[in-house]
């Protein structure tokens, strides 16, 4: 129950004597599920209309005149695509990049994060602002300048670009994320491991990463969806013809160049393929992710 | 906030010193050219070497065409080992660029035109005319093997030499032809006599040198038919027109237009631009070819269009599933209103990075791609297309045509006096190149667009902008 | 932005106790500075490898005519000053069409999915929560799915049979069919408006986890004198979520305005004046076109990536200088 609920439920008693307050509470209740219900029914029809198209056949996906469902579903389709260009190579390219992601981002995040929270140091500030500053930053500024150093130190071509730079905190969000719930755990646990004996890294692994779970959970979903969906990095680092393509890569060379005269069908496959991916990840984290948000908010 | 700033600030300056120190001086520009008589075209067949070769990845015919002279290869060099790496040809230009800049640029790389003068600037290719140069010199060349695969006498004379004037910019030859590719026309034979062409040899209009009148006419009777046998939703003809030079800078010029003049100034505002645009509006307005805001479902390669204007190996469409027996081929449709038809065509071929350190013998290579068994070899692995040497030039007997003997190959090699590819870049900066191409193909889309063609004026006028932007130096 | 740092300094801080003792020997620095400087290393390296050194070498090639490779021809700043010059009209077009995208979606963005976290948060009826991942759900389709299902709803061909699933529904409203994105001027951006509409609710969330933070004490406060259920959203709700909204206000258009999107749009390869895709092209889009596209100009591309870093300064100043608005709560 949260602050809404209570007001409303305060009114409503105070409304009780009143039989037409209640009826008339019962019209808005009606009102708001159809409401509620027509925005969802607009919000999820291009996920549904994209599901239904990837169930055609090949036939259906050209000739106006099929209805708008598949006459039997072809989930041969879902077969079909990872032997089509360079998608069953992409998922495997995508999901090394995540993997290794979803190790150096906490990781790395974590240590500066703790820095931070936790630990007293001349500099700390300046440090801080740096990092925040990076977030005004447009990526435009280092694009070039990073392609010419990645192309100098033999990072173009492969996935080192969308995994190095992740050793190194991952990005400011994270890591100011990661702070914002360190401070508010209190000093207490670590100063009894303090008397114990236990030095700073040892405080930092046993005690305070332990119970960053949640926000660690809620960053790695994150890293994973970056990742999984990014498609510009790699259309500027991997030009070349045999070159990794990740997975986003893949489907956009189909969008802006579909030469090989793919069907609409085995694109929209594809798709469904990789928005599935992170709607069951969500299914699962529904909880962290949304409370991610409120750890990580700005009276934190 | 202003911490932020300042350390910035403080950040960047310590930077730019940093690469200030680094990187004060302007780089050389580009290597000395090298003299024939120091080029050795009849290596030590024990040399040992290891050779890279780029090629298109999306083709297969390219590939299985180098990998057999790639074993070719080993039986006259045995201690050399040659790799092939792909390169994507949609973005041909920044994927090279990309290499280059990486130091990892193959030895010899697969490469066009009009594609390649984007790379003149850059010094991505060596000069290849002292090598042909030392080619001429000797007596016999070691890798110019004849019909008896045995060294024989190197002669420009051998070839069709416009096709090496295509790779061509400043007087400097960058890459080497690999074949005849010039733009013909496909047809789609089933069609055609269902809508009552009349298709026998004998009679027909539609035979080699025929004229865009009848073409034109043949395109009037396939649209009666289409429209009355429920497909009105496809085309005559996949012309290509709004993203490819090869079809529209020689429509252009046929009726006497110009892109760029001899003294490097936009001259596309003419009257016969005017005319030409003209003609692509009335295709449009009669449905010959789409709309070009309008998706298309059909196409030429699915069976759906009778015609399509192309330059490609005739395997890559005789072979489909829905093209057999149904694909023939003729010459590109002349016009002769200004009495000056052209016909396009194009380099396609293989060129020597600058930073190749083994540049002899990618010649080596490269000239037995031009000779006589090189040719041959590559026709057998899925190069039909004309042959780049005259002694190859009868379909009939030589190996390009082998399998299609009874299409009508000559398409390919008729018309030479025709045949013309986009040079013009070459008459102004060639760093415009990118933005005059753009702004020409964008000139056909916009005639190809119902909308924007009733003011043909406006058209040409955007272009003009256009080209005189993209030749503003940067 | 400024939120988080004032969080950071305002907040009760015994380091700043430190400095004091230690004015003496370096030896003493090091002994008392070493451990947090060791824990931030990751942070110094990946500033100074993949921030400090590519903004200063930006800098550096924005005044150089170069391909990066055999071309260095200094310029000063004429590559600014081309901008202005015989860049102008592109410029133009560019900035045009970019101001119009962050104009309109950006708050377009924040009120839409403020409207849906009202309305999701809601206690009036049962299943509320569902609701929620119903309307989250969308913006799990990652953007080129996403770009690949809209292209296809919103195909436009000659017969109408064959048009997508969009214009068959307005052909059978009996309105005109439209071309969206492929149509020109302003209309071929609003249905970028459109198509973002989908993804409202990644705001919602975060719109959500604001009014939790709210002190339910406000509220109660309000109710014992008998405020209205509007009067309470009026002064309660909205100026207590004034610092997410001001957030969210910054973050969207510092994002918006580097919006490369339309690469997925419009595939023309260089859109310039006048051409196909013009009416999509925005300055995230040119950068990367010159920065890739055209050989030997990409010290005018990092000449543009200043010029948009600019920008960014420019607005995020003037958000923050008119942030009167923006309710920081007593003091914390």
């Amino acid at each position: 129950m949260d602050t809404n609920s209570e007001i409303v439920g305060a009114m409503s008693a105070r409304d009780a004597l009143n039989r037409h307050a209640r009826r008339k509470n019962l019209a808005l209740k009606i009102i708001l599920y159809i409401f509620m219900t027509a925005i969802a029914v607009v919000l999820l029809f291009p996920y549904f209309y994209m599901i239904v198209k990837s169930l055609k056949t090949a036939d259906e996906v050209d000739n106006p005149y099929a209805g708008f469902f598949p006459a039997v579903p072809q989930f041969i389709n879902y077969v079909t695509v990872f032997q089509t260009g360079g998608y069953g190579e992409g998922i495997l390219w995508t999901m090394l990049i995540i993997i290794f992601n979803l190790i150096a981002v906490p990781l790395s995040a974590t240590l500066i994060a703790y820095s931070f929270a936790k630990l007293k140091w001349k500099g700390r500030s300046v440090m801080f602002a740096a990092m925040l500053g990076t977030m005004m930053l447009p990526s435009a500024v280092t694009q070039l300048p990073l392609y010419i150093i990645y192309s100098k130190i033999g990072f173009l071509n492969t996935i080192l670009p969308f995994t190095v730079p992740n050793l190194f905190g991952g990005g400011a969000v994270y890591i100011f994320l990661i702070r914002q719930f360190m401070r508010g755990i209190p000093n207490e646990l670590e100063n009894a491991a303090k008397i114990d004996g236990a030095n700073t890294f040892t405080r930092y692994a046993r005690i305070v990463v332990p119970l960053c779970q949640p926000v660690l959970i809620y960053v790695m979903v994150q890293v994973f969806l970056a990742y999984w969906g990014d498609y510009y990095g790699p259309l500027v680092y991997c030009t070349s013809a045999d070159a990794p393509r990740p997975l986003a890569l893949v489907l956009y060379n189909f969008i802006t160049d579909n030469s090989s005269g793919t069907k609409t069908n085995i694109l929209m496959a594809g798709a469904v393929f990789m928005s599935v991916i992170p709607t069951i990840l969500f299914g699962i984290f529904q909880k962290q992710l949304i409370e991610g948000v409120t750890m990580g908010s700005l009276k934190g | 906030m202003r911490k932020i700033l300042t350390v910035l600030l403080a950040g960047i300056m310590a930077a730019v010193l940093f690469v200030g120190c680094n990187r004060g001086t302007e780089k050389p520009g580009g290597g000395s050219t090298v003299k024939p008589e120091d080029i050795n075209v009849n290596l030590d067949p024990n040399t040992t070497a290891a050779l890279e070769i780029m090629v298109p990845g999306g083709n297969a015919n390219e590939r299985t065409m180098i990998d057999c002279l790639i074993e070719d290869f080993k039986d006259l060099f045995p201690n050399v080992t040659i790799d092939m790496t792909y390169v994507s040809v949609d973005n041909y230009v920044s994927a090279v660029g990309q290499q280059q800049l990486a130091e990892t640029l193959p030895d010899i790389v697969w490469s066009n035109s009009p594609d390649f003068y984007d790379l003149v600037e850059s010094e991505t290719f060596i000069d290849l005319t002292p090598y042909i140069q030392a080619n001429e010199m000797a007596e016999t060349v070691y890798t110019y093997r004849d019909e008896n695969n045995q060294p024989s006498k190197f002669s420009s004379e051998d070839f069709y030499t416009e096709f090496f004037d295509m790779g061509t910019a400043n007087g400097k030859n960058y890459v080497i032809p690999r074949s005849c590719d010039t733009v013909i026309t496909f047809l789609n034979t089933e069609i055609l006599s269902n809508a009552g062409v009349d298709l026998n040899p004998e009679t027909t209009k539609v035979k080699n040198g025929w004229t865009w009148d009848d073409f034109m006419d043949v395109c009037a009777q396939v649209r009666t038919w289409m429209d009355n046998n429920g497909m009105s939703n496809n085309y005559v003809i996949d012309a290509n027109l709004t993203s490819w030079l090869s079809v529209c800078y020689p429509m252009l010029l046929s009726y006497g237009a110009e892109v760029i003049d001899e003294n490097g100034n936009v001259a596309i505002d003419s009257e016969a631009t005017r005319q030409c645009l003209e003609m692509v509006a009335e295709m449009v307005e009669k449905r010959y070819i789409n709309d070009s805001t309008v998706a298309t479902t059909g196409s030429y390669d699915n069976g759906k269009s009778a015609m399509l204007f192309q330059s490609a190996s005739v395997s890559l469409y005789a072979d489909r599933v829905a093209l057999r027996d149904k694909c023939d081929l003729v010459s590109f449709p002349l016009i002769t209103v200004n009495n000056t038809p052209k016909i396009g065509a194009g380099i396609a071929g293989y060129a020597i990075s600058s930073q190749s350190e083994n540049k002899e013998v990618a010649w080596a290579f490269l000239t037995y791609l031009l000779s006589y068994t090189g040719q041959q070899e590559m026709a057998l692995n899925g190069l039909n297309l004309a042959s780049i040497r005259q002694d190859l030039s009868d379909y009939t007997t030589a190996n390009w045509g082998k399998g299609y003997e009874t299409l009508n190959l000559s398409a390919y090699t008729y018309g030479s006096e025709y045949k013309v590819s986009a040079d013009f870049f070459t008459r102004t900066t060639l760093t415009a190149k990118a933005g005059l191409q753009q702004a020409l193909t964008q000139m056909f889309n916009n005639a190809c667009n119902a909308e924007k063609a009733k003011d043909i004026d406006s058209i040409i006028a955007t272009a003009v902008r256009d080209m005189e932007d993209a030749m503003i130096e940067y | 932005m400024k939120i988080n740092i004032q969080t950071a300094e305002v907040a009760p801080a015994p380091q700043e106790q430190l400095p004091k003792k230690e004015k003496g020997s370096l030896k003493k620095f090091i002994k008392n500075n070493y451990t947090g400087w060791l824990f931030n290393l990751p942070l110094v390296i990946g500033l100074l490898a993949f921030t400090l050194i590519p903004v200063g070498y930006s800098l550096y090639i924005s005044f150089w005519r170069t391909n990066g490779i055999n071309i260095w021809e200094w310029r000063g700043f004429d590559n600014y000053i081309r901008m202005f010059t015989v860049d102008r009209e592109e410029i133009g077009i560019v900035l045009l069409n970019t101001f119009y995208y962050v104009i309109v979606s950006v708050p377009l963005g924040l009120v839409v999915s403020y409207l849906l976290a009202i309305l999701v948060n809601n206690t009036i009826i049962k299943g509320v929560n569902s609701y929620r991942v119903l309307y989250y759900l969308p913006c799990m389709i990652p953007a080129v799915a996403a770009a690949l299902l809209w292209t296809d709803m919103m195909k436009y061909t000659a017969s109408s049979e064959s048009m997508g699933i969009l214009n068959q529904m307005l052909i059978s409203m009996g309105l005109p069919a439209s071309r969206w994105f492929q149509s020109e001027g302003p209309s071929a951006i609003a249905s970028l408006f459109f198509i973002n509409l989908w993804s409202s609710g990644s705001g919602m969330i975060l719109w959500l986890s604001a009014f939790k933070n709210i002190d339910k004490g406000l509220y109660e406060a309000a109710d014992i004198e008998g405020a209205s259920r509007f009067r309470k959203f009026y002064t309660i709700t909205i100026p207590m979520s004034t610092p997410m909204i001001f957030y969210n206000l910054i973050m969207s258009v510092i994002g918006s305005i580097q919006y490369t999107g339309t690469l997925m749009y419009s595939s023309g390869a260089l859109p310039g004046r006048g051409s196909d895709g013009q009416s999509l092209y925005m300055l995230g889009v040119k950068i990367y076109n010159t920065s890739f596209k055209i050989s030997g100009a990409q010290g005018y591309a990092a000449a543009l990536a200043w010029f948009m870093l600019a920008i960014i300064a420019a607005l995020t100043g003037i958000l923050f200088k008119t942030s009167k608005w923006v309710f920081y709560g007593e003091d914390d």
